[in-house]
C-alpha cells in the first residue's frame, strides 16, 4: 500500500471512531493515535481513564482499527482485573520486564492494563520504585510504545513514585466520561455537503461535537440543522447508511413536525442522491418525481423545481432513457434558466446535453457543447472544479475518438492537479482510472506498468471511499488481466 | 542539516530522553544563553588546566559534583566539556554511563569503581595502546587472588579468563563479566561487593598505582603531561537513599580514588547541606530568557530559536512571533521546550502550528504540572515569584525544583516558577491572596 493510502485508511479508522466518543474523548484519542502511529517507536504514555466500559471500548473499537491500518500490531498485558490479580500475572517487577521484553519482541505496541492495582503503592510498597530504577533497562530492551492504562490517582502515584518515569514521559491522554457543553457557536452549522466539505480531520472532531450533543435535550428547530449536518458530513466521507439514518429517522421527522415542507423537500433531495449514488435509481426516480419535485410546484419555486428536473435527467440518462431526458433539458431547463438569467446553471444544463449526446456517441456535437458553451462560463465564473470536471469530459470523448495523445494531456496536465489541489479524494480516483485506461491503450514504452499502478490506486481510492465505481474498474483490471490488490478499507 | 518538515514527522523525531553526543549535528552552543561562559573554565580549573593560557597544574585528585535540572541538558553539555578538555591535550577523557554499565538499584561505589576500571580498559583498548603487563600485575593479582577465595560459577569463568595471560583484553574480560553480574542483579554481585569492600584499600591503591603509570605513558606519547578524567553520567538518576549513601556516606571511598572524575548529580543533592567539603561541586545554569529584574536576555531566545531551528522548520509556524511564544512558555529549559513542540504536533489538525495550536499545547503542559502542585505549593510559587532573589531552602522548594515546577537561573542565585504554572487557576488564586493585604 503506498504511504499516502495508509495515512487514508488510518485518518479513515480515526474518523470512524469519532461515532463512538464525545467531543474531548475524540481529541485526546485523535492525539493519542498521532503519537502512537507516527511518534518514536520507544515510548512511555500515561492514560487516565477510569470508566472500564470507555476503556474497552477505546481498546476494542477505536485504537485497534487505527492500529490494524498503520500496520502497528498491539499486544494486551493484564496485570489485575477488576477483582483480582491475573492468573499469569507476574511476581514482580522484574518479572513484569520478562513479560513485556517477551512481547516486545512481536509488538510494537504495548497496553498494560491493570497497573493501578498491580502497582498500588499501599497494597505493594516498593513496586513503583522498583519499576522507576528499571526505567533504563525497560527502554532498552523494550523500545516500544508501552501504553500505561491508569486513572487519576495512578498518575499521581507514577508522577511521585516514579519521579524518573514521570521525566520521560511521552504524553498523558486523559478520557473522562464528563459531557461536554454545547457552545454557543456549536449551534451553527459548520459543513455541508456541497459547498463547505469538511476534510478527514475536520470531520471527525465535528461528528464527535455533534453527536455528542445530539444526545441532550434540543429544541426541535435546532436538532433538526444538526443531525442535517451530521447526515451532511457522513456523506461526504462515504457513509451512506449513516447519512441515510441521520436523514429518514432524524431530520424527516423533526421537520414533518415542525411543518417545514420545504426543508422535507430539500432532504428527501440528499436522499435521492445516496440512493442514486447506490445505483438504486427506481428509488431515487421516485423521490425526484413524487416526494420532492411537488412541493417545489406547490411552493411556486421556479429555480429548485428546475434543479430537482436536472437531477431527474441525470437518472434518465443513466438509465437510458436518453429521449425523454434530452426533452426535459432542452424544453423545460434551458428556457427556464435562461430566463432567470442564470448563465451558470444554464452551462450546466447544457453540460447534461453534451452528455446524453456523448451517450448517443454525437460526439462532434458534445465536444462542441463542452468547448463553446459549457467552458467558457465557467472560466469566466472562476468555477476551477466545474472546469476540471468538464475538460474531464472532453478528455473522455477524445480518448474515444482515439485522440489519446491529447486526452492524456488534458487529464494529467490540467485536471488532475486541479483535482488533488482541491483534496476532492473521490475525484483524484476516478481521474487516475481514466489516465490509467488510456495509457493502456496508448501502449508506449512506459505506459503499461505506470497504467497498471495507477489502476491500483484507483481502485483503492474507490474501495475506501466506497465509490460506485469500484466494480468498474475492478471489472477493467480483470479484463487486462492486472492483479486485483485487497481491499484496505 | 535539514530540519523535518512535516509536524508528523516533527513527532517521529522528537525524543525527550536523548542527551547528544559531541558531534551531533542539533546541538546548540548555549554557554551565552545559560550565562555559563565560566562554567568549563571553572571545570577545567579544578583540574588544573587553564585553557586559555593552556598551562596545566593538576591536583592530586579532584572530584567535582556536576549539578543541574532534570532535562536542562546536563550530559549533553558535559561531553561538549569533555571533549573541550580532551582537545586542550591534558585530559584523556572516559566516559562511564553508570546506567547502561550497571543497575541503579542500590548502586555502590564498589560497583563504580569496577565500572570506571572497564570503562579506561575499553577506551585504552579502542585508542589502540599497548600497556606493559608490568603495569597490570598488580591489578590481574588482585582479581587472581580473589577468584580463588571463593568458589562460583562467576569465578570459574574468571580464573579461565586471568588464566589466558596478562593483558588489556584479559582485564577488560574479567571487568565485564563481574559488571555484567552486578547489572543483572545476581547473586554473585553481592559476593563480588563484599570482596570488593573487604579488599577496597588494596584495590584502590592498585588503581592508583594503574592510573599513575598509565598517566605517565600517556603523557611520554603525547609529549605533555596528561591526565586522565573519568565523567560518571546517570549517577543524578540514584533514588533518595542510593543518592545519600553514594555521594554522603561512602564519599571517603569515592575520595580514595586519587583521579579526576566529574559526576552528574540531582539538584536537590547541592542543598541538603551534607555533602562531604571534598567534593567539589559546579552547577550547569539554565538556559535564561529573562535577567532577574524582567529585562529579555536576548541570548537565551536566540539559542533556543536555534535549537528549535534544528528540530523542525520553522515555517511550519503560522506566524514568526508564535516561534518566541513557544520558546517563552518553556522557561529556558530545553527539554520542555521540546516536550511543548511535540505537544503542538499532536494537537495540530493541519501542517501549521498557529495560536489555537499552541494554546492548546500550553494547556495540555500546565495539566501535566496541576496534577502534582498543592495549594502550598502555588503560594510557595507565588511568593518564589515576587522575590525571586534566593533566600534560602525549603524541603517543599527543593521538591518543587526537582519537579520543574520552579526553575534556578545563573547558578541558582535566583529562581522563578514555571510559565506555563502560572498559567494555572491555583496559582492565580495564589497571587491574589498574597496580594491582599
Amino acid at each position: 500500500m503506498s504511504d499516502a493510502a495508509r495515512r487514508f485508511a488510518i485518518q479513515c479508522a480515526i474518523t470512524d471512531a469519532a461515532q463512538r466518543l464525545n467531543t474531548e474523548q475524540f481529541a485526546e484519542f485523535k492525539r493519542l493515535c498521532k503519537k502512537l502511529v507516527y511518534g518514536p517507536a520507544f515510548q512511555l504514555l500515561a492514560l487516565d481513564c477510569r470508566d472500564e466500559r470507555l476503556r474497552r471500548q477505546l481498546l476494542e473499537d477505536c485504537l485497534a482499527p487505527v492500529l490494524t491500518a498503520a500496520g502497528l500490531p498491539a499486544a494486551t498485558l493484564t496485570l489485575h482485573t477488576a477483582a483480582y490479580a491475573a492468573d499469569d500475572s507476574p511476581a514482580d517487577v522484574a518479572a513484569l520486564e520478562i513479560q513485556l521484553r517477551q512481547l516486545a519482541a512481536q509488538h510494537p505496541i504495548i497496553h498494560c492494563l491493570g497497573l493501578r492495582a498491580w502497582l498500588d503503592a499501599e497494597q505493594r510498597p516498593g513496586r513503583w520504585d522498583a519499576l522507576n530504577i528499571r526505567r533504563e533497562r525497560i527502554a532498552e530492551h523494550v523500545s516500544r510504545r508501552l501504553l500505561l492504562w491508569l486513572d487519576a490517582d495512578g498518575i499521581q502515584q507514577l508522577l511521585t513514585l516514579a519521579p524518573d518515569w514521570w521525566a520521560w514521559r511521552a504524553g498523558v491522554y486523559v478520557f473522562t466520561t464528563e459531557p461536554t457543553p454545547m457552545p454557543a457557536e456549536g449551534a451553527r452549522p459548520q459543513f455541508d455537503r456541497y459547498r463547505k466539505r469538511p476534510t478527514q480531520v475536520q470531520a471527525g472532531k465535528r461528528i464527535a461535537e455533534l453527536r455528542e450533543w445530539l444526545q441532550g435535550e434540543l429544541e426541535p428547530e435546532l436538532a433538526w440543522r444538526l443531525w442535517a449536518e451530521l447526515g451532511d458530513i457522513y456523506y461526504t466521507q462515504g457513509w451512506w447508511d449513516q447519512a441515510l439514518e441521520a436523514y429518514q429517522q432524524h431530520v424527516l421527522p423533526l421537520l414533518k413536525a415542525l411543518g417545514d415542507a420545504r426543508s422535507v423537500a430539500v432532504t428527501q433531495g440528499r436522499i435521492a442522491d445516496i440512493f442514486a449514488d447506490r445505483d438504486q435509481l427506481d428509488e431515487a426516480l421516485r423521490i425526484r418525481q413524487l416526494e420532492e419535485l411537488p412541493v417545489y410546484e406547490q411552493l411556486g419555486d421556479v429555480y429548485s423545481r428546475a434543479v430537482t428536473q436536472g437531477r431527474i435527467v441525470d437518472i434518465l440518462t443513466r438509465r437510458d432513457q436518453l429521449d425523454e431526458a434530452l426533452r426535459i433539458a432542452q424544453q423545460e431547463l434551458l428556457p427556464v434558466f435562461e430566463e432567470l438569467g442564470d448563465v451558470y446553471s444554464r452551462a450546466v444544463v447544457q453540460g447534461k446535453i453534451a452528455d446524453i449526446l456523448t451517450r448517443r456517441r454525437q460526439f462532434d456535437e458534445a465536444l462542441h457543447i463542452h468547448q463553446l458553451e459549457e467552458l467558457p462560463v465557467y472560466e469566466q465564473l472562476g468555477d476551477v472544479r466545474s472546469r476540471a470536471v468538464t475538460q474531464g469530459k472532453i478528455a473522455d470523448i477524445l480518448g474515444v475518438r482515439g485522440q489519446l495523445d491529447e486526452a492524456l494531456r488534458i487529464l494529467q496536465q490540467e485536471v488532475l492537479p486541479v483535482i488533488e489541489r482541491l483534496g476532492d479524494t473521490p475525484g483524484q480516483a476516478i481521474i487516475r482510472a481514466q489516465i490509467a485506461e488510456l495509457l493502456w491503450r496508448r501502449h508506449s514504452a512506459g505506459d503499461r506498468p505506470r497504467a497498471a499502478e495507477l489502476f491500483t490506486q484507483a481502485l483503492q481510492g474507490c474501495h475506501q471511499l466506497h465509490l460506485a465505481e469500484t466494480a468498474a474498474i475492478e471489472a477493467d483490471m480483470r479484463k487486462r488481466g492486472l492483479p486485483i490488490p485487497p481491499a484496505t478499507d | 542539516m535539514t530540519p523535518p518538515t512535516s509536524l508528523l514527522e516533527t513527532l517521529q523525531t522528537l525524543r525527550y530522553e536523548d542527551a547528544l553526543s559531541a558531534d551531533d549535528p542539533r546541538y546548540v552552543d548555549t554557554r551565552e544563553a545559560r550565562g555559563s561562559q565560566q562554567t568549563l573554565n571553572r571545570l577545567a580549573k579544578k583540574l588544573g588546566c587553564d585553557l586559555k593560557q593552556h598551562k596545566f597544574f593538576p591536583p592530586a585528585s579532584s572530584h567535582v559534583l556536576f549539578f543541574g535540572h532534570v532535562g536542562s541538558g546536563k550530559t549533553t553539555e558535559l561531553r561538549q566539556y569533555a571533549r573541550a578538555l580532551a582537545d586542550s591535550g591534558f585530559i584523556y577523557g572516559v566516559e562511564v554511563d553508570v546506567l547502561s554499565r550497571l543497575d541503579r538499584n542500590n548502586l555502590q561505589y564498589s560497583e563504580v569503581l569496577l565500572a570506571m576500571a572497564e570503562a579506561l580498559v575499553e577506551r585504552l583498548s579502542a585508542d589502540g595502546c599497548k600497556v606493559p603487563a608490568a603495569t597490570l600485575q598488580p591489578l590481574h593479582d588482585w582479581f587472581n587472588r580473589v577468584v580463588h577465595e571463593f568458589e562460583s560459577t562467576l569465578n570459574h569463568e574468571i580464573k579461565g579468563e586471568l588464566s589466558a595471560g596478562i593483558s588489556l583484553g584479559v582485564i577488560g574480560k574479567v571487568l565485564g563479566k563481574i559488571t555484567a553480574s552486578a547489572k543483572t542483579g545476581a547473586s554473585y554481585k553481592e559476593q563480588w561487593r563484599q570482596e570488593v569492600r573487604n579488599r577496597f584499600t588494596t584495590l584502590a591503591e592498585h588503581f592508583n598505582t594503574l592510573l599513575r603509570k598509565l598517566e605517565t605513558q600517556l603523557s611520554e606519547a603525547s609529549g605533555q603531561r596528561m591526565r586522565i578524567a573519568f565523567v560518571i553520567d546517570g549517577a543524578d538518576k540514584l533514588r533518595g537513599d542510593d543518592t545519600e549513601q553514594f555521594f554522603i556516606h561512602d564519599a571517603e571511598q569515592l575520595l580514595a580514588i586519587d583521579a579526576f572524575v566529574i559526576y552528574t548529580a540531582p539538584l536537590h543533592l547541592k542543598y541538603s547541606g551534607k555533602l562531604v567539603g571534598k567534593l567539589q561541586d559546579l552547577v550547569l545554569p539554565m538556559i535564561k530568557l529573562h535577567e532577574r529584574d524582567g529585562a529579555r536576555c536576548e541570548a537565551g531566545w536566540t539559542a533556543l530559536r536555534e535549537l528549535l531551528a534544528r528540530r523542525i522548520d520553522l515555517a511550519l509556524f503560522a506566524e514568526p512571533a508564535l516561534i518566541d511564544d513557544l520558546i517563552g512558555y518553556c522557561g529556558g529549559h530545553p527539554r520542555e521546550l521540546l516536550r511543548l513542540l511535540g505537544l503542538c504536533c499532536e494537537v495540530a489538525d493541519d501542517e501549521l502550528i498557529d495560536c489555537a495550536v499552541l494554546d492548546a499545547a500550553v494547556k495540555l503542559l500546565a495539566a501535566d504540572y496541576r496534577r502534582f502542585l498543592s495549594p502550598d505549593d502555588y503560594t510557595i510559587l507565588a511568593q518564589l515569584d515576587a522575590t525571586p532573589q534566593h533566600d534560602g531552602n525549603t524541603e517543599a522548594i527543593q521538591q518543587l525544583l526537582y519537579k520543574l515546577a520552579l526553575l534556578e537561573y545563573n547558578d541558582g542565585s535566583w529562581r522563578r516558577s514555571h510559565p506555563v504554572v502560572r498559567m494555572l487557576e491555583g496559582y492565580h488564586r495564589a497571587q491574589q491572596a498574597l496580594a491582599q493585604p
